[in-house]
């Protein structure tokens, strides 16, 4: 069978043409041995200039089914790398992909541009030449650039284990990547004929691709790495392969070669051995590309994973900087300015106009001293305030005088939030703002990983616990005569939670 | 030139245009030379419409979403599969590059996958052979006034396929004009239509706005001192504390800029000795240009042709239309066809 792959996510696209034996039997798709699915990639094309993936694509698809003297509709799926990336270069090849499979009515096959850098644990098997011959043989080493490398890891007689690592970084500038740690465990057994072999265990996402500053993302790797000395077996030979792909190797060269200056200085204290590949055999960067994609889009389709056309989007792992914008109240544009409202995360200039509001409605209120050290020096607190009216001037994001009319805060502890306030300026009540506050409020809390909200109200406060039941908070707990600035009959404060996993019936 | 009996030995020529080059997803199905069959439109004004103005990621990622469901729904709607459509066209500019994008790749795509000829289209080439849609017996050669949101020209249409600028904005085009207009006034976007609206309930003549003719003879235009002469009176009037008369401002506003561009166009009219004016692109379908065009061309026996609002704005019957006169003159492009943003007529 045929399947047809396209890699536009990078400055250099590509397309190549996998020719996969069929399975003959069922249960061959099951197996861990899937590392030797046979393929073998007839022809690969790379576009010519960077960044000319709209003029350049479709001539390469059809330039490699001739080749192979194939017509489009017998492709049996179109493997589509769907982002992280170029904006652009992921909608081109999304798009054509997507078309491709409506016109032909043919399956896709959507993969991460990060998660195909698995492929290299499959068909890059430590120790090369120690492996059974007749499987390996079925693999093409040369297609897809820079795969033909021999692995320069310790070939010790005795049992070593070896962790490898596989870490695609693409720039998304300011200090950012797209990028996904991938490891796995190697082990080499030396069997009764003196001959070796390797176990090799399941392939785990230390880190499953996000847009993330790129320090966090080394961080993550560096303690990852160091907690590896940990766990070694003493007996064995214990060796660490890190090895780096992407344009992000190009982009941020100083940061990463501080990071390893400083992961190996550790290591030589730890008596740890870790190599660090920043380039191939050649002595390049490796990119994103089709022949690795082909090998990887084909290893799914065997298990099964295959998509509709119109299923497949692409995953930018970004929203666009005007929608962010938008969100979060700093652009718009609407009808009548005056009674427009804006939900936006509060400013230590706010601190005065909250806490005069909570003077209003509090009867033990923070002052606005207090408001403002919460703001600048307490990490766990958020705040955020709803305003109305105001104007947006041209060019530029923030609104200028308005008039804020509520506000809401918690603190993140932990994965909980603890709601402290939800507030809105009596003359604004029974219009929807307070509910709009929270689902500001909590969607920014998930965003950042809580998982559960909890607050305190009155038992007498029924608007509020309604409004709360709405978003799916729960009753578990009262804290008895808890208002004790109400004099004589302090009121009690029920206590509700909601938790991540209920759903909310709203 | 194509000519009459050609077109009808054409006429089960099946052409299939797509449309992404700003924010509506279009797909159309043309029998022979001006029947439309289908003509499906996917807006996104609704999704722009907060922010003020087209974002062109985002309008880029709705594309890539809507195309291939706005595809099979002009085709379900003309009644046609695949194996019908003779030829693909789609525009390749001018327009958002992003957006552009989706509609060049998905032609090619579809051109690759079946082998059907592939055309890329001059998005304004569209608008100005929108009118042969709605206008049987219309024929080049006449004089066009293209006026859309990024584009005012004023077109000598020589032939099917032959166009020669006569005259264009030196800086703001009309719809932009508008829309900042629109802006500072409050009313929202997008501003055509609706200081169109407003306009009809204030006095054209309550504000002289100063008129920008340029130098004697020439056909071009600049609506920058029309623009920034309307956002000084409301400035001054608002520090004056003196109450701004919206329809008033929209109306006055209005009336400059009609009677710069209907002038203008006349005059091109007279100078080229056509008796044909055909008007194009969105702002065809603002009420107070079309009534002034309408009155001028009887007292000069003109024959004007403005065509229904749907083929005024951006859509892709217009598109096929041209794809097909286009087709036949030259044959198709290749399929290393790619997005222009920045396209000349």
């Amino acid at each position: 069978m045929y399947i047809l792959a396209i890699e536009t996510t990078g400055e250099i696209g590509s397309v190549t043409l996998a020719y996969c034996g069929e399975l003959s039997k069922p249960d061959e798709r099951a197996d861990n041995g899937d590392a030797y699915i046979p393929q073998n990639l007839i022809s690969v094309e790379k576009t010519d200039s960077p960044m000319s993936h709209l003029r350049e694509l479709a001539p390469m698809i059809d330039k490699v089914l001739k080749a192979h003297g194939i017509v489009p509709d017998d492709l049996d799926a179109i493997a589509v790398s769907v982002g992280p990336g170029s904006f652009t270069g992921i909608r081109i090849g999304v798009t054509t992909a997507r078309c491709l499979g409506q016109i032909l009515n043919k399956p896709l096959i959507p993969v991460g541009s990060l998660e195909m850098w698995k492929e290299k644990f499959y068909s890059e098997p430590p120790g090369i030449s120690e492996i059974k011959i007749d499987k390996i043989n079925m693999i093409s080493p040369t297609v897809g650039g820079a795969e033909e490398r021999t692995e320069n890891i310790k070939d010790s007689m005795g049992e070593s284990t070896v962790t490898k690592y596989m870490v695609p970084l693409y720039n998304a500038r300011r200090g950012q990547v797209y990028g996904s740690i991938y490891k796995q465990k190697r082990r080499k057994h030396i069997n009764e004929d003196g001959n070796c072999s390797w176990e090799c265990g399941e392939v785990f996402s230390v880190h499953e691709g996000s847009c993330i500053m790129l320090r966090n993302l080394l961080d993550m790797l560096k303690e990852d790495i160091l907690n590896l000395s940990c766990e070694g077996d003493e007996d064995v030979n214990y060796t660490t392969v890190v090895e780096f792909c992407g344009d992000g190797v190009d982009a941020y060269d100083d940061i990463l070669k501080e990071y390893i200056m400083d992961i190996k200085e550790t290591n030589i204290k730890s008596s740890q051995d870790t190599e660090f590949i920043l380039k191939d055999s050649n002595g390049e960067i490796q990119y994103q590309n089709a022949g690795l994609l082909a090998r990887y889009a084909a290893r799914l389709f065997y298990k099964g994973i295959k998509s509709r056309y119109d299923m497949v989007l692409p995953d930018y792992m970004r929203i666009p900087e005007a929608e962010s914008k938008l969100k979060q109240g700093l652009i718009g544009v609407k009808k009548d300015s005056k009674s427009q409202i804006y939900i936006r995360r509060g400013k230590p200039e706010d601190s005065k106009t909250i806490a005069d509001i909570e003077a209003k409605y509090f009867r033990h209120p923070w002052s606005a001293s207090e408001t403002f050290k919460d703001m600048t020096e307490n990490p766990k607190a958020r705040y955020f305030v709803i305003e109305r009216g105001g104007k947006a001037l041209p060019g530029q994001f923030y609104r200028e005088n308005t008039e804020i009319i509520g506000f809401a805060a918690f603190w993140k502890i932990g994965q909980e939030g603890h709601i402290n306030d939800v507030v809105v300026e009596k003359e604004f009540r029974k219009k929807g703002y307070g509910r709009k506050l929270m689902e500001y409020m909590m969607r920014d809390g998930y965003r950042e990983g809580v998982c559960d909200f909890t607050l305190e109200v009155r038992r007498s406060n029924i608007p509020a616990i309604n409004l709360y039941q709405s978003f799916g908070f729960r009753e578990e707990g009262v804290r008895k005569s808890y208002y004790i600035q109400d004099g004589d009959n302090p009121e009690d404060a029920l206590i509700m939670w909601k938790r991540k996993d209920e759903k909310n019936d709203n | 030139m194509t000519t009459k009996t050609e077109r009808k030995r054409d006429k089960n020529f099946i052409t299939m245009a797509i449309e992404t080059s700003c924010d509506e997803t279009s797909a159309a199905i043309l029998r022979g030379d001006r029947e439309i069959m289908s003509n499906v439109i996917s807006s996104q004004i609704d999704i722009h419409r907060a922010y003020g103005g087209v974002v062109p990621e985002i309008a880029s990622r709705h594309h890539l979403e809507n195309i291939n469901g706005v595809v099979e729904t002009a085709m379900e709607e003309a009644g046609v599969s695949w194996e019908d459509i003779n030829l693909i066209g789609v525009t390749y500019g001018p327009g958002l590059s992003g957006a552009l994008v989706i509609g060049v790749a998905a032609a090619k795509a579809y051109s690759v996958a079946k082998g059907i000829p592939l055309i890329g289209v001059n998005h304004m080439h569209g608008h100005m052979a929108a009118a042969y849609g709605a206008y049987s017996n219309l024929e080049p050669p006449f004089i066009s006034l293209v006026v859309s949101g990024g584009h005012t020209n004023i077109v000598k249409v020589k032939s099917y396929t032959e166009f020669e600028v006569l005259g264009a904005t030196r800086d703001d085009a009309i719809g932009e004009a508008y829309d900042k207009v629109a802006r500072v006034l409050g009313l929202g976007y997008p501003g055509g239509p609706k200081i169109d609206k407003l306009a009809k309930e204030g006095d054209g003549t309550a504000v002289e706005f100063k008129r920008t003719w340029l130098e004697k003879g020439t056909y071009d235009f600049s609506f920058s001192g029309i623009k920034t002469g309307v956002l000084n009176y409301v400035n001054t009037e608002n520090q004056a504390g003196r109450e701004v008369n919206k329809a008033d401002v929209a109306a006055s506003f209005q009336e400059a800029v009609v009677e710069v561009v209907s002038t203008k166009t006349m005059e091109a009219v007279r100078k080229e000795g056509m008796d044909t004016l055909v008007l194009a692109g969105g702002v065809a379908a603002n009420s107070r240009l079309s009534q002034v065009m309408k009155t001028i061309c009887e007292r000069e026996n003109v024959k004007l042709c403005i065509p229904p609002a749907i083929m005024c704005t951006d859509n892709a019957g217009m598109v096929a239309i041209a794809a097909h006169y286009e087709f036949m003159e030259r044959g198709g492009d290749g399929l290393d066809l790619d997005a222009v943003s920045g396209l000349d007529i």
